[in-house]
Protein backbone atom coordinates (compact mmCIF):
# COMPACT_ATOMS: atom_id res chain seq x y z
CA UNK A 1 0.00 0.00 0.00
CA UNK A 2 1.54 3.58 -0.94
CA UNK A 3 2.08 5.73 2.13
CA UNK A 4 -0.97 8.38 0.67
CA UNK A 5 -3.60 5.15 0.74
CA UNK A 6 -2.30 3.98 4.00
CA UNK A 7 -2.41 7.60 5.71
CA UNK A 8 -6.20 7.87 4.02
CA UNK A 9 -6.63 4.45 5.27
CA UNK A 10 -6.03 5.17 8.55
CA UNK A 11 -8.23 8.39 8.78
CA UNK A 12 -11.11 7.31 7.32
CA UNK A 13 -10.72 3.92 9.35
CA UNK A 14 -10.04 5.84 12.69
CA UNK A 15 -13.30 8.41 11.72
CA UNK A 16 -15.65 5.30 11.05
CA UNK A 17 -14.62 3.52 14.18
CA UNK A 18 -15.32 6.52 16.39
CA UNK A 19 -18.59 6.83 14.62
CA UNK A 20 -19.75 3.05 15.88
CA UNK A 21 -22.25 3.25 18.75
CA UNK A 22 -20.02 1.25 21.13
CA UNK A 23 -17.16 3.55 20.46
CA UNK A 24 -19.45 7.00 21.27
CA UNK A 25 -21.08 4.88 23.92
CA UNK A 26 -18.23 4.57 25.56
CA UNK A 27 -15.84 7.70 25.03
CA UNK A 28 -19.48 9.76 25.48
CA UNK A 29 -20.12 8.10 29.28
CA UNK A 30 -17.54 10.70 30.98
CA UNK A 31 -16.92 14.12 30.31
CA UNK A 32 -13.02 13.19 29.61
CA UNK A 33 -13.80 11.11 27.58
CA UNK A 34 -16.27 13.27 25.43
CA UNK A 35 -14.31 16.62 25.39
CA UNK A 36 -10.64 15.13 25.51
CA UNK A 37 -10.90 11.44 24.01
CA UNK A 38 -13.41 11.89 21.48
CA UNK A 39 -12.36 15.50 20.25
CA UNK A 40 -9.07 14.71 20.09
CA UNK A 41 -9.39 11.28 18.43
CA UNK A 42 -11.40 12.67 16.25
CA UNK A 43 -8.46 15.36 15.41
CA UNK A 44 -6.02 12.99 15.04
CA UNK A 45 -8.43 11.24 12.44
CA UNK A 46 -8.77 14.98 10.84
CA UNK A 47 -5.06 14.99 10.82
CA UNK A 48 -4.45 11.35 9.46
CA UNK A 49 -6.65 12.72 6.33
CA UNK A 50 -4.46 15.52 5.96
CA UNK A 51 -1.41 13.43 5.60
CA UNK A 52 -2.97 11.29 2.90
CA UNK A 53 -2.85 14.72 1.00
CA UNK A 54 0.84 14.18 0.30
CA UNK A 55 4.10 16.28 1.81
CA UNK A 56 3.17 19.93 2.50
CA UNK A 57 4.06 22.51 0.01
CA UNK A 58 4.46 26.05 0.40
CA UNK A 59 2.08 26.79 -2.42
CA UNK A 60 -0.62 24.62 -1.80
CA UNK A 61 -4.17 26.35 -2.02
CA UNK A 62 -3.04 28.63 -3.72
CA UNK A 63 -1.12 30.63 -1.29
CA UNK A 64 -4.51 30.98 0.58
CA UNK A 65 -3.15 29.42 3.23
CA UNK A 66 0.46 30.73 3.57
CA UNK A 67 2.56 30.26 7.41
CA UNK A 68 -1.10 28.43 7.75
CA UNK A 69 -2.37 31.33 9.28
CA UNK A 70 -5.95 30.22 7.71
CA UNK A 71 -5.93 26.95 8.20
CA UNK A 72 -5.02 27.51 12.02
CA UNK A 73 -7.87 30.05 12.46
CA UNK A 74 -10.27 27.85 10.87
CA UNK A 75 -9.23 25.05 13.61
CA UNK A 76 -9.05 27.16 16.85
CA UNK A 77 -12.39 28.24 15.94
CA UNK A 78 -13.81 24.99 15.57
CA UNK A 79 -12.11 23.75 18.42
CA UNK A 80 -13.41 26.39 20.57
CA UNK A 81 -17.07 26.08 19.19
CA UNK A 82 -16.84 21.86 20.05
CA UNK A 83 -15.55 22.18 23.44
CA UNK A 84 -18.45 24.37 24.71
CA UNK A 85 -20.25 22.94 27.23
CA UNK A 86 -23.48 23.87 25.18
CA UNK A 87 -22.18 22.08 22.10
CA UNK A 88 -21.33 18.67 23.91
CA UNK A 89 -24.63 18.53 25.95
CA UNK A 90 -26.84 19.20 22.59
CA UNK A 91 -24.46 16.77 20.63
CA UNK A 92 -25.99 13.84 22.86
CA UNK A 93 -29.69 15.32 22.91
CA UNK A 94 -29.61 16.31 19.04
CA UNK A 95 -28.07 13.62 16.39
CA UNK A 96 -27.89 16.50 13.75
CA UNK A 97 -25.74 18.20 16.65
CA UNK A 98 -23.97 15.15 17.09
CA UNK A 99 -23.57 14.70 13.00
CA UNK A 100 -22.10 18.21 12.76
CA UNK A 101 -19.56 17.39 15.34
CA UNK A 102 -18.13 14.22 13.28
CA UNK A 103 -18.04 15.75 10.20
CA UNK A 104 -16.67 19.31 11.54
CA UNK A 105 -14.00 18.33 14.38
CA UNK A 106 -11.72 15.98 11.56
CA UNK A 107 -12.71 18.37 8.59
CA UNK A 108 -12.39 21.70 9.46
CA UNK A 109 -10.00 20.89 12.98
CA UNK A 110 -7.88 18.05 12.19
CA UNK A 111 -7.44 18.07 8.41
CA UNK A 112 -5.91 22.36 8.53
CA UNK A 113 -4.12 21.65 11.51
CA UNK A 114 -2.17 18.99 8.96
CA UNK A 115 -1.81 21.20 6.25
CA UNK A 116 -0.94 23.91 8.61
CA UNK A 117 1.17 23.33 11.21
CA UNK A 118 3.93 22.55 9.36
CA UNK A 119 4.16 25.32 7.34
CA UNK A 120 3.65 27.75 10.89
CA UNK A 121 6.70 29.84 11.55
CA UNK A 122 8.53 28.29 13.87
CA UNK A 123 7.88 31.11 16.70
CA UNK A 124 3.84 30.89 16.28
CA UNK A 125 3.98 27.29 16.88
CA UNK A 126 6.64 27.94 20.12
CA UNK A 127 3.75 30.76 21.20
CA UNK A 128 0.99 28.01 20.60
CA UNK A 129 2.42 25.78 23.02
CA UNK A 130 3.35 28.27 25.39
CA UNK A 131 -0.65 29.46 25.43
CA UNK A 132 -2.00 25.78 25.41
CA UNK A 133 -0.34 25.18 29.08
CA UNK A 134 -2.11 28.08 30.92
CA UNK A 135 -4.79 28.01 28.93
CA UNK A 136 -5.31 24.10 29.92
CA UNK A 137 -4.81 25.38 33.45
CA UNK A 138 -6.96 27.56 33.55
CA UNK A 139 -9.87 25.64 31.94
CA UNK A 140 -9.20 22.55 34.42
CA UNK A 141 -9.55 25.42 36.95
CA UNK A 142 -13.01 26.83 35.77
CA UNK A 143 -14.36 23.35 35.61
CA UNK A 144 -13.18 22.27 39.23
CA UNK A 145 -14.35 25.51 40.54
CA UNK A 146 -17.63 25.81 39.17
CA UNK A 147 -20.42 25.17 41.54
CA UNK A 148 -23.17 24.29 39.31
CA UNK A 149 -23.15 21.38 36.61
CA UNK A 150 -22.13 22.65 33.26
CA UNK A 151 -23.11 20.25 31.63
CA UNK A 152 -26.92 18.93 31.83
CA UNK A 153 -25.53 15.49 30.65
CA UNK A 154 -22.78 15.02 33.20
CA UNK A 155 -22.44 14.70 36.94
CA UNK A 156 -20.29 17.39 39.44
CA UNK A 157 -17.65 14.33 39.82
CA UNK A 158 -16.89 14.62 35.97
CA UNK A 159 -16.19 17.96 35.94
CA UNK A 160 -13.10 17.66 38.64
CA UNK A 161 -12.47 14.43 36.74
CA UNK A 162 -12.35 16.97 33.41
CA UNK A 163 -9.83 19.56 35.36
CA UNK A 164 -7.69 16.88 36.35
CA UNK A 165 -7.47 15.56 33.04
CA UNK A 166 -6.65 19.23 31.83
CA UNK A 167 -3.84 19.41 34.38
CA UNK A 168 -2.40 16.77 33.78
CA UNK A 169 -2.08 17.17 29.69
CA UNK A 170 -1.00 20.76 31.00
CA UNK A 171 1.94 18.81 32.85
CA UNK A 172 2.74 16.21 30.65
CA UNK A 173 3.54 19.60 27.95
CA UNK A 174 5.23 21.05 30.20
CA UNK A 175 7.61 18.19 31.93
CA UNK A 176 7.75 17.64 27.12
CA UNK A 177 9.83 20.63 26.97
CA UNK A 178 11.14 21.25 30.16
CA UNK A 179 13.11 18.04 29.24
CA UNK A 180 13.79 18.65 25.80
CA UNK A 181 15.12 22.31 26.52
CA UNK A 182 17.38 20.80 28.62
CA UNK A 183 18.37 17.61 27.57
CA UNK A 184 17.00 17.64 23.61
CA UNK A 185 19.41 18.01 20.72
CA UNK A 186 18.00 20.27 18.91
CA UNK A 187 19.09 23.98 19.21
CA UNK A 188 16.53 26.77 18.95
CA UNK A 189 17.57 28.44 16.21
CA UNK A 190 16.94 25.48 14.04
CA UNK A 191 13.50 25.01 14.62
CA UNK A 192 12.46 28.75 15.00
CA UNK A 193 12.30 30.91 11.80
CA UNK A 194 10.39 33.61 10.64
CA UNK A 195 10.14 33.07 7.07
CA UNK A 196 8.05 30.17 5.03
CA UNK A 197 9.27 26.54 4.99
CA UNK A 198 11.76 26.25 2.93
CA UNK B 1 -2.86 40.01 1.87
CA UNK B 2 -3.96 36.54 -0.09
CA UNK B 3 -3.75 35.18 2.90
CA UNK B 4 -4.90 37.87 5.38
CA UNK B 5 -8.26 37.96 3.90
CA UNK B 6 -9.26 34.35 3.97
CA UNK B 7 -8.07 34.33 8.28
CA UNK B 8 -10.11 37.35 8.17
CA UNK B 9 -13.16 36.06 6.54
CA UNK B 10 -12.84 32.83 8.44
CA UNK B 11 -12.35 34.67 11.87
CA UNK B 12 -15.55 36.46 11.27
CA UNK B 13 -16.98 33.03 10.06
CA UNK B 14 -16.20 31.62 13.20
CA UNK B 15 -16.73 34.48 15.57
CA UNK B 16 -20.29 34.20 14.12
CA UNK B 17 -21.05 30.75 14.34
CA UNK B 18 -19.88 31.41 18.22
CA UNK B 19 -22.19 34.15 18.86
CA UNK B 20 -24.68 32.17 17.25
CA UNK B 21 -24.86 29.13 18.79
CA UNK B 22 -24.39 31.11 22.58
CA UNK B 23 -26.39 33.89 21.86
CA UNK B 24 -24.40 36.61 21.62
CA UNK B 25 -21.89 34.99 24.27
CA UNK B 26 -24.44 35.01 27.13
CA UNK B 27 -25.09 31.15 27.09
CA UNK B 28 -21.97 29.10 27.52
CA UNK B 29 -23.96 25.98 28.69
CA UNK B 30 -26.97 24.48 27.19
CA UNK B 31 -29.20 25.61 30.44
CA UNK B 32 -28.62 28.81 30.11
CA UNK B 33 -29.50 28.11 25.76
CA UNK B 34 -33.13 26.75 26.36
CA UNK B 35 -33.43 29.70 28.98
CA UNK B 36 -33.14 32.10 26.27
CA UNK B 37 -34.64 29.98 23.60
CA UNK B 38 -37.28 29.37 25.55
CA UNK B 39 -38.16 32.91 26.44
CA UNK B 40 -37.59 33.96 22.51
CA UNK B 41 -39.86 31.00 21.38
CA UNK B 42 -42.27 29.57 23.65
CA UNK B 43 -43.26 25.92 22.66
CA UNK B 44 -46.28 23.90 23.30
CA UNK B 45 -46.41 21.57 26.09
CA UNK B 46 -47.68 18.28 24.53
CA UNK B 47 -50.44 17.12 26.26
CA UNK B 48 -50.16 13.94 28.93
CA UNK B 49 -52.39 11.89 30.97
CA UNK B 50 -51.37 12.44 34.88
CA UNK B 51 -52.53 11.30 38.37
CA UNK B 52 -52.24 14.03 41.69
CA UNK B 53 -51.83 13.72 44.67
CA UNK B 54 -55.49 12.87 45.47
CA UNK B 55 -55.39 9.63 43.25
CA UNK B 56 -57.47 11.93 40.52
CA UNK B 57 -56.36 10.86 36.89
CA UNK B 58 -56.56 13.91 34.51
CA UNK B 59 -54.87 15.39 31.80
CA UNK B 60 -52.66 18.35 31.11
CA UNK B 61 -54.64 19.98 29.62
CA UNK B 62 -56.58 20.75 32.12
CA UNK B 63 -54.78 23.37 33.16
CA UNK B 64 -55.14 25.52 30.27
CA UNK B 65 -56.60 28.84 30.32
CA UNK B 66 -54.14 29.38 33.37
CA UNK B 67 -51.01 29.83 33.95
CA UNK B 68 -48.99 27.63 35.13
CA UNK B 69 -45.84 27.33 37.32
CA UNK B 70 -44.25 23.93 37.47
CA UNK B 71 -41.33 22.06 38.77
CA UNK B 72 -40.01 18.47 38.88
CA UNK B 73 -38.87 16.56 41.49
CA UNK B 74 -39.02 12.73 42.39
CA UNK B 75 -40.29 12.39 45.89
CA UNK B 76 -37.39 10.50 47.51
CA UNK B 77 -34.56 12.91 46.80
CA UNK B 78 -33.35 14.48 50.03
CA UNK B 79 -31.73 17.67 48.16
CA UNK B 80 -32.81 19.66 45.44
CA UNK B 81 -36.56 18.56 45.36
CA UNK B 82 -37.36 19.51 49.20
CA UNK B 83 -35.53 22.91 48.24
CA UNK B 84 -37.77 23.07 45.03
CA UNK B 85 -41.10 22.09 47.45
CA UNK B 86 -40.27 25.28 50.01
CA UNK B 87 -39.61 27.12 47.25
CA UNK B 88 -42.55 26.78 45.42
CA UNK B 89 -44.46 27.20 48.55
CA UNK B 90 -42.61 30.68 48.64
CA UNK B 91 -43.72 31.44 45.21
CA UNK B 92 -47.68 30.83 46.35
CA UNK B 93 -46.86 33.17 49.40
CA UNK B 94 -46.04 35.80 47.11
CA UNK B 95 -48.24 35.56 43.94
CA UNK B 96 -51.25 38.29 44.36
CA UNK B 97 -54.26 37.55 46.52
CA UNK B 98 -57.08 35.67 44.66
CA UNK B 99 -55.14 34.86 42.00
CA UNK B 100 -53.86 31.58 43.42
CA UNK B 101 -56.14 28.26 41.74
CA UNK B 102 -58.35 30.65 39.22
CA UNK B 103 -55.12 32.20 37.28
CA UNK B 104 -52.37 30.54 38.43
CA UNK B 105 -51.52 26.58 39.32
CA UNK B 106 -48.92 25.09 40.62
CA UNK B 107 -47.61 21.80 39.14
CA UNK B 108 -45.14 19.75 41.06
CA UNK B 109 -44.27 16.85 38.49
CA UNK B 110 -42.16 13.60 39.34
CA UNK B 111 -40.15 11.83 36.53
CA UNK B 112 -40.17 9.20 38.80
CA UNK B 113 -43.78 7.40 38.45
CA UNK B 114 -43.01 4.01 38.88
CA UNK B 115 -42.15 4.75 42.72
CA UNK B 116 -44.19 8.22 43.21
CA UNK B 117 -47.10 6.72 43.93
CA UNK B 118 -50.55 9.05 45.02
CA UNK B 119 -48.98 8.65 48.83
CA UNK B 120 -45.78 9.66 48.12
CA UNK B 121 -47.00 12.45 45.77
CA UNK B 122 -49.62 13.40 49.10
CA UNK B 123 -46.75 13.57 51.49
CA UNK B 124 -44.48 15.63 49.48
CA UNK B 125 -46.80 18.02 48.77
CA UNK B 126 -47.93 17.90 52.66
CA UNK B 127 -44.40 18.99 53.92
CA UNK B 128 -45.43 22.31 51.79
CA UNK B 129 -48.91 22.88 52.22
CA UNK B 130 -49.83 21.44 48.81
CA UNK B 131 -53.47 21.65 48.08
CA UNK B 132 -55.24 19.72 45.23
CA UNK B 133 -56.97 22.53 44.31
CA UNK B 134 -54.45 24.85 43.56
CA UNK B 135 -51.02 22.83 43.69
CA UNK B 136 -51.07 19.38 42.34
CA UNK B 137 -48.12 17.13 42.95
CA UNK B 138 -48.59 14.78 40.22
CA UNK B 139 -46.89 11.77 38.26
CA UNK B 140 -47.26 11.40 34.37
CA UNK B 141 -48.67 8.53 33.58
CA UNK B 142 -47.63 8.27 29.85
CA UNK B 143 -45.50 10.34 27.41
CA UNK B 144 -42.78 11.00 30.46
CA UNK B 145 -39.84 11.35 28.16
CA UNK B 146 -41.55 13.64 25.40
CA UNK B 147 -42.36 15.84 28.61
CA UNK B 148 -38.57 15.88 29.83
CA UNK B 149 -37.47 16.60 26.24
CA UNK B 150 -39.96 19.48 26.00
CA UNK B 151 -38.81 20.86 29.48
CA UNK B 152 -35.44 20.17 28.38
CA UNK B 153 -35.02 18.15 31.73
CA UNK B 154 -32.24 15.64 31.98
CA UNK B 155 -32.30 13.12 34.38
CA UNK B 156 -29.50 10.56 35.61
CA UNK B 157 -29.86 7.98 37.89
CA UNK B 158 -27.38 7.30 40.16
CA UNK B 159 -27.13 4.48 42.63
CA UNK B 160 -29.85 5.05 44.27
CA UNK B 161 -31.02 8.69 43.67
CA UNK B 162 -31.08 10.54 40.40
CA UNK B 163 -29.26 14.04 39.50
CA UNK B 164 -31.23 16.12 37.80
CA UNK B 165 -31.50 20.02 36.13
CA UNK B 166 -34.05 22.13 39.13
CA UNK B 167 -35.65 25.34 37.59
CA UNK B 168 -39.30 27.16 37.79
CA UNK B 169 -41.25 26.12 34.47
CA UNK B 170 -43.81 29.13 33.47
CA UNK B 171 -46.71 27.96 31.35
CA UNK B 172 -48.82 30.26 29.70
CA UNK B 173 -52.63 30.15 29.22
CA UNK B 174 -51.99 28.45 25.77
CA UNK B 175 -50.17 25.75 27.55
CA UNK B 176 -47.01 26.83 25.83
CA UNK B 177 -43.32 26.73 27.69
CA UNK B 178 -42.85 30.58 27.89
CA UNK B 179 -40.33 31.06 31.08
CA UNK B 180 -37.61 28.97 32.77
CA UNK B 181 -36.08 30.59 36.08
CA UNK B 182 -33.58 30.05 37.96
CA UNK B 183 -33.80 27.92 40.95
CA UNK B 184 -32.37 30.02 43.06
CA UNK B 185 -34.51 33.42 42.10
CA UNK B 186 -38.37 32.48 43.15
CA UNK B 187 -38.39 36.20 42.96
CA UNK B 188 -38.01 35.94 39.51
CA UNK B 189 -41.14 33.69 38.84
CA UNK B 190 -43.30 36.06 40.81
CA UNK B 191 -42.39 38.92 38.97
CA UNK B 192 -42.91 37.07 35.43
CA UNK B 193 -46.68 35.61 36.84
CA UNK B 194 -47.80 39.43 37.92
CA UNK B 195 -46.62 40.60 34.28
CA UNK B 196 -48.59 38.29 32.67
CA UNK B 197 -51.84 38.39 34.87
Amino acid sequence: MKPRAGWLVAGLGGWGLLALPPARAVLEASLPGHMVGQIGLLVAAGWLLGRSWGPVTPGELGGWNRYGATGLVVAIFTLAFWILPLSLDTALQDPAWETAKFLAVPLLAGLPLCRSWSRLPGLARALLWAHLIPMLAVMGWIYHEAPVRLCNAYLLDQQALLAWTLWGIAAAITAFWTIRAFLGQAPLRKTIYLGERP
Amino acid sequence: MRTLIPALVVAALGIGALAWATYGGQALTAEEARRIAVAKHPRPVPDFPLQTQDGTRTRFTALEDRLVVATFIYTRCRTMCPLLGMRMARIREALPKGTLGEEVRLLSLSFDPERDHPAQLRDYGRRYGAKPANWWVARPLEGLEEVLDTFGVVVIPTRREFRHNGAFYLIDRRGRLAGIYDKQYPERVVAAVRARL
